[in-house]
């Protein structure tokens, strides 16, 4: 049972002494095969007059997430929304991974980590490309000097909440999960795998990339 | 459980070239055909307003037309009933004066005529009594005789319009 919860390495690189894949990542290398071959099929014969069933669901689809973040960022933060679309979407297919017998990569720490590492890169990013070197430092002064520590602090207790939460709740699953298929492998996980898997799995990629999305709008305002 | 390695790196790059991958394959043509579409519908309000302002700028050139037009004939057809009043009543007016005229006229032949018809009848009826006196008498008594005699033919026979003219 313990071993369940480490992470794996799958197999290892004989170079430079031996890379270590881990699992997560080679799960991530499937989704992403996965998800580039199914938006190549689903990308095929876009048509601007008559859109299929396929191509309006598509639509309905990326329409939606894109609302919902140009809705938090506005319309400055607009170049921001391609990689929230593409972090949601990975994020979520990662945290329902378990369904499809994978281990979900963001059990594993250091795809959280990561994740969160680009959050917090895109966040100053977009803060300093908003208001430049000399606006970006003094945005840490605001709303007044005294805050400077806490600002400063901000910046690693943002990602840190953020890796840590995703990584809570997909673990804490995980093992919810584990010890109900030790239980009784059949029927019993199907309520369990859908709020489990699908309901948190979805609301934790929804709060990541949520809040991602509002401190990057805090950063650009 | 919690072990950080190199994997960690792994999957930045490995998130940084899904978001590409993405960006590409995915959001990068379905946003195209969107803003395309967009674009298309938005021109063709355009157009369709331009055409709607256009067209009512015709009706409204048209409308002008009409209602001009229509005061036009309006005005023309008043001049001509006018024109054509005042021509029947001048033509009316012009017959009733030469009718009057005529008619004057006719009544002073008229009048001449009997005036000539009357004198003429005087004095042939004068020389007729005279005649028919003398034949009468026998003999002729003298002018001033025969003038008596004339007037009081004339007084038992004339006219009444006659009396004044002695």
């Amino acid at each position: 049972m313990a071993e369940e919860l480490e992470s794996k390495t799958l197999f290892t690189i004989p170079v430079f002494g031996g890379i270590p894949i881990a699992e997560s990542v080679a799960v991530t290398w499937v989704i992403m095969a996965v998800l580039v071959i199914l938006s190549l099929i689903l990308v095929r014969n876009l048509k601007v007059e008559n859109p299929g069933k396929k191509q309006l669901l598509l639509e309905s689809g990326v329409s939606f997430l894109q609302d919902f973040f140009v809705g938090i960022l506005g319309e400055e933060g607009k170049r921001y929304v391609p990689y929230l679309m593409s972090t949601v979407i990975f994020i979520g297919i990662a945290n329902i991974a378990g369904v499809f017998g994978f281990t979900p990569p963001t059990k594993d720490m250091n795809v959280t980590i990561a994740l969160s590492l680009m959050s917090i890169i895109l966040i100053e990013y977009a803060g300093f490309h908003k208001r430049g070197l000399k606006g970006f430092l003094k945005s840490f002064a605001e709303p007044v000097p005294i805050m400077l520590p806490i600002n400063i602090l901000e910046l690693a207790i943002r990602p840190t909440s953020l890796c840590m939460r995703l990584f809570g709740n997909v673990l804490g699953s995980f093992v919810v999960m584990k010890l109900l298929e030790f239980i009784c492998p059949a029927i019993l996980p199907i309520p369990f795998s859908l709020y489990f898997d699908f309901f948190d799995g979805f609301i934790q990629a929804y709060v990541f990339v949520f809040l991602t999305s509002l401190f990057i709008k805090e950063a650009i305002e | 459980m919690i072990k950080i390695d190199i994997n960690l790196v792994f999957t930045i790059i490995n998130l940084l070239v899904l978001y590409l991958l993405m960006k590409k394959f995915l959001f990068g043509p379905i946003i195209k055909v969107m803003d395309v579409r967009k674009a298309m519908i938005d021109q063709q309000f355009a157009g369709a307003k331009e055409q709607e302002d256009q067209a009512k700028a015709l009706k409204e050139q048209y409308e002008g037309a009409l209602k001009s037009a229509r005061e036009e004939s309006f005005q023309i057809m008043e001049q001509a009933r006018k024109e054509a009043k005042a021509q029947a009543d001048k033509t009316v007016e012009d017959t009733q004066a030469k009718v009057s005229a005529m008619l004057a006229k006719a009544q002073e032949d008229i009048n001449t005529e009997r005036e000539n018809a009357m004198r003429q009848m005087k004095d042939d009826v004068a020389s007729l009594a005279m005649e028919a006196a003398g034949k009468i008498i026998g003999k002729n008594s003298g002018a001033d005789q025969d003038l008596s005699l004339y007037d009081q033919f004339i007084e038992k026979a004339g006219d009444p319009d006659d009396s004044d003219r002695r």
